[in-house]
């Protein structure tokens, strides 16, 4: 794989923005250019994700930016397992010479408009769902999370240490959206929302765009930031990951999500194992999606990842950073777009008052639950 | 509409496939608990809702 992230751009998340999510995404996508050093004449490929149509084409941003012609435009109907996905096909898009430099973006005014926290999904199991109240991505979310503490003996102290390690970070982070400081106790007197979630194990929804500029590694090389080289990307969904997002009734372990069945690949394409990351950004639309994460990825033993987080490891001076920019649950819900951002940065070196010490070697992913896709990102060695 | 709180719950079967349903009441609800079905009347459809069962 010979293909790097070369820039990163970022509109304000906000909880109203009162524009367009057109002109949310042409922002970021901009943004992302003028960050490279990249002209939009230069852009030859635009690819995006939303859920229940609430977002634009990504033609429709290519329009705005004046992209004179696109050889590639994606537009999938994916929520969070897309964004490394979309980031991995860039790249290999790019190798195999379909085009020269690719746009990912999401932009989405997920907060004034639609919200996925309380969408109604179309799909075939919602009609067996929504009578009984089993109605909201949270619950989805929350089975499997429940499932996965009881099987690996880890509780709500191990959720707390996700939540209280994120905050810290997004207090050192402009960006992030909630960043007043928050203790264990405090954690702990807040209500559940959906058992085991309370209010700051759930995600903060914003409107706001965040957008990747994919392009050659020769190509990064020349640009004004230095080369996010994308060394291995994959994407899983499955065994049997049933008729829609809710739907898990023939998965065969639910304690167990995406991350477990692609590490392997993963690693192996990048022609490393998980001892060697340096640093994590693991998807987070709620907490429970890191601990199993950090166990899937095999970066912490089963059942030990809560002892791990509380235990200071994942902190800037501990053994593995982890989600350096506050996560999803701090920063806001981008949907991972800026999870990906975030990694990109951190192994650019560009991480600033929360960079990683050693940050070589980056691990991000994009998904909760059946199905989901991740990156090893490295600096350009 | 179902007025919170509410349990729902992923049920094993004996012969091995899955379902999900709410637990009433949900004061007794354990994972790992054994359930019963229960059919609660609502009018123009009816609810198939899991109660707690005699170990078998």
């Amino acid at each position: 794989m010979t293909a790097a992230i070369a820039g990163v751009g970022y509109t304000p998340f906000t909880k109203e923005s009162e524009r367009s999510v057109l002109d949310l995404a042409t922002e970021a996508c901009s943004s992302a250019l003028d960050d490279a050093g990249l002209a939009a004449r230069e852009v030859d490929g635009i690819a995006s994700f939303m859920v229940m149509h609430d977002s634009v084409p990504g033609q429709a941003v290519a329009t705005c930016l004046a992209i004179p012609e696109l050889k590639v435009a994606l537009d999938i109907d994916l929520g969070g397992q897309a964004p490394c996905y979309l980031v991995w096909l860039a790249a290999t898009l790019i190798d195999a010479g379909a085009a020269d430099a690719i746009l990912v973006f999401r932009a989405m005014n997920g907060r004034s408009a639609a919200r996925v926290g309380t969408m109604r999904f179309a799909g075939m199991g919602g009609q067996f769902r929504y009578p009984i109240g089993y109605d909201a991505y949270l619950m989805y979310v929350a089975m499997w999370g429940q499932r996965f503490l009881y099987e690996t003996g880890q509780g709500e102290a191990d959720l707390a240490g996700v939540v209280l390690n994120q905050r810290r970070y997004a207090m050192d982070n402009e960006r992030a959206v909630r960043r007043r400081p928050l203790d264990l106790d405090q954690y702990l007197a807040s209500p559940m929302v959906v058992d085991p979630f309370r209010a700051d194990d759930c995600t903060v929804e914003v409107d706001g765009a965040c957008a990747v500029l994919v392009t050659s590694l020769d190509r990064a090389r020349d640009l004004r930031q230095p080369p996010a080289v994308i060394a291995s990307g994959a994407y899983r969904a499955g065994p049997q990951p049933g008729v829609d997002i809710g739907d898990h009734l023939l998965w065969s372990d639910y304690s167990r999500n995406y991350t477990s069945h692609l590490a392997e690949g993963l690693f192996g394409r990048a022609g490393i194992g998980p001892g060697d990351v340096q640093c994590a950004e693991i998807y987070d639309c709620f907490s429970s999606t890191v601990l199993i994460g950090l166990e899937g990825l095999g970066l912490v033993e089963r059942g030990q990842s809560g002892s791990f987080v509380r235990g200071g490891n994942t902190r800037l001076d501990g053994s593995l950073p982890l989600n350096t920019h506050g996560g999803l649950l701090s920063e806001g819900y981008l949907h991972g777009m800026n999870t990906v951002a975030e990694a990109a940065l951190q192994v650019q070196g560009r991480g600033g008052s929360r960079q990683a010490p050693a940050h070589e070697v980056c691990v991000v992913t994009s998904g909760a639950m059946m199905d989901g896709s991740a990156l090893v990102l490295t600096s350009d060695r | 509409m179902v007025a919170p709180p509410y349990v729902v719950a992923t049920v094993e079967l004996d012969d091995g496939c899955r379902m999900f349903g709410r637990i009433e009441p949900q004061e007794s609800v354990a994972i790992g608990m054994p359930v019963g079905a229960s059919f609660v009347d609502h009018g123009r459809w009816t609810e198939l809702v899991f109660v707690p069962a005699p170990e078998p």
